[in-house]
């Protein structure tokens, strides 16, 4: 049996996924989920092979959902986004509804799912390279969602103090607290807001407005001391960035 | 021409015949070379700082009255043989010329000045049209702003609706269609009384409730003293989207919409209350709405502050003071 998870925030257009799938004998619903956070329990408890995901939700959107997957389910959007909004996602979502769908457009949909599931593997990478379009896709970022354990953080940018890149992963320093997050730093260098925003060194990125003064370190380094009282080193190309930002 | 007739009769002491000949070879060519001018006027304007085009005018008037002179000084010198008459007639040349030239200058700078005269009405005429052309775009640009989100789920329902409830299915086809009818239609006035726009709203809700089910309630207070009052059409509806979107959408419970309506001093109060999370950061696409709805009231009504926002913890209210009054 096929295990099939259904994220949207309408109950008529869950009921319409759930009609369309009757008459696929192979496929049981395990669950149904309003919004992005119960979607994210959902798929971390019952790991669901296939999930129907409407985008605008309450809370998380379904963009945001999938980047707090860490073994993500194949992936089926239905949604009333633009086509234009969606094609570009065509390569990694295995298919995308676009609301209102038929009957047999649904079935099409489900073959392509369950083709993917027999191919298997790359769908952890096919997630990620689709939560990799959607942020190529996104001019700018306006807030950033961590998964800390069981609970979903959603942290305003305004709180930040700044991002350190640690391996994998980005360290987010937000006050006093520090998250963890499964990003690349070139990403958060373009997406995050220039003007309050500077990479400063390949290893950080400071909020201008946390910095309160800048120091020279050696002949060709500096430290940014913030107001928190944390010492941050700027190379030489973040100085010059954190000049023409600053305008000093 | 005829005080030239006089002049040449009674001050010089010319004959009459030969006064009046004088007269008319010499002014009415020039008369002619000035209207001739009117239309070298027309194609022919020196704008701002362009000298050259005012020294290519002096010198067409220069030449233009030197040639049209000296053909005068030609035929009166041939039609009139007094010897008397011939001598004045060549040492006044040069003065003919600079006489008539200056004349052609005060002609020409009136032609200019009815022109630019005329240009400047005409011009203040186009301004003014085109303004209202521009007002009545943005007005129309302003009105239509219904989410096509909004269409595709508001289908999609109904046709899930169709599979388990076919009878509320036509229900909403009918109420959408209504609503689409009413808020289409081209020939929509700008202004339209409270309780019309109140009812639109209602079809509009109730669509939005088939979507949204328990999660959105609605409580309404309205003094049916005002339901003559005018408002600009669809003026609520962006204000509706966006108590659903921060309300339904970044909420998990749901929300209550609260819509008071009343009257004071002859102005429409209307206030629109939805419950909100005032820690929530929101999704992207803020303010477009009420921008617009800003933009409008200023266009219609030429008063910018109609419009107040006020926020605590959990309710966001906004509240449109409606004149009764419009500026065209």
């Amino acid at each position: 049996m096929t295990r099939v998870l259904i994220i949207d925030d309408e109950k008529l257009a869950r009921d319409i996924i759930k009609a369309y799938l009757k008459p696929h004998t192979g496929f049981e619903i395990i669950g149904e989920c309003q919004n992005g956070f119960e979607g994210v329990k959902m798929i971390h408890d019952e790991k669901p092979d296939v999930v129907f995901l409407d985008i605008q939700m309450p809370k998380l959107t379904g963009f945001e959902m999938l980047e707090l997957l860490d073994e993500p389910p194949v992936i089926v959007f239905s949604t009333a986004y633009d086509e234009f909004a969606i094609k570009a996602f065509e390569n990694n979502a295995v298919d995308y509804l676009l609301k209102p769908y038929s009957q047999d457009r649904f079935d099409s949909a489900i073959e392509k799912a369950s083709e993917k599931l027999q191919g298997k593997g790359d769908n952890k990478e096919t997630v990620s390279n689709l939560v990799d379009e959607h942020r190529n896709a996104i001019d700018e970022l306006d807030r950033i969602v961590i998964r800390l354990g069981s609970k979903i953080v959603i942290l305003d940018l305004d709180t930040i103090d700044y991002f350190e890149a640690q391996d994998d992963y980005v360290a987010i320093h937000s006050e006093e607290q520090k998250y963890l997050k499964q990003v690349r730093m070139k990403f958060l260098e373009s997406a995050l807001p220039q003007d309050k925003f500077i990479r400063v060194h390949r290893s950080y990125i400071v909020a201008v407005s946390r910095i309160d003064k800048i120091e020279a370190y050696s002949k060709d380094s500096y430290l940014a001391l913030l107001k928190t009282g944390v010492k941050i080193p700027v190379s030489r190309t973040g100085y010059n960035a954190l000049k023409e930002g600053l305008g000093f | 021409m005829a005080a030239y007739s006089f002049l040449l009769f009674f001050v010089f002491g010319f004959s009459l015949y030969a006064a009046i000949l004088d007269s008319v070879i010499h002014n009415l060519p020039i008369a002619g070379l000035g209207m001739a001018f009117w239309y070298v006027v027309q194609y022919l304007s020196p704008k701002g700082g362009n000298t050259s085009a005012i020294f290519n005018l002096i010198a067409a008037v220069l030449v233009g009255v030197s040639m049209v002179s000296y053909a005068s000084y030609s035929l009166a010198d041939a039609l009139n043989n007094d010897a008397e008459y011939q001598t004045f007639l060549t040492n006044t040349l040069p003065w003919r010329i600079f006489i008539g030239a200056l004349v052609m200058v005060v002609i020409v700078m009136i032609y200019y000045l009815l022109k630019s005269n005329r240009d400047l009405k005409e011009k203040e005429a186009e301004e003014l049209e085109l303004q209202s052309l521009l007002k009545q775009s943005e007005l129309d640009m302003l009105k239509f702003q219904i989410n096509p989100h909004f269409i595709f789920n508001s289908l999609n329902s109904i046709s899930s609706l169709t599979i388990t409830e076919p009878e509320k299915a036509r229900e909403m086809v009918i109420k959408l269609s209504d609503f689409f009818r009413s808020s289409l239609g081209r020939g929509n006035q700008e202004l339209q009384t409270i309780k019309e726009e109140l009812k639109r709203m209602e079809l509009y809700l109730d669509i939005e409730k088939v979507r949204f089910g328990e999660r959105l309630k609605l409580i309404n207070s309205f003094d049916g003293k005002c339901e003559q009052l005018k408002v600009p059409n669809m003026i609520l509806q962006p204000l509706y989207e966006n108590a659903i979107k921060y309300g339904v959408y970044e909420q998990l419970e749901g929300v209550t919409i609260e819509t008071d309506c009343h009257c004071r001093d002859g102005n429409l109060h209307i206030s629109i209350t939805n419950d909100y999370d005032s820690e929530a950061i929101p999704q992207k696409g803020k303010g477009i709405g009420l921008k617009n709805i800003r933009n409008r009231l200023e266009l219609i009504y030429g008063i910018s502050d109609l419009v107040t926002i006020e926020k605590n913890h959990n309710q966001f209210t906004i509240k449109l003071l409606i004149p009764q009054e419009t500026t065209s």
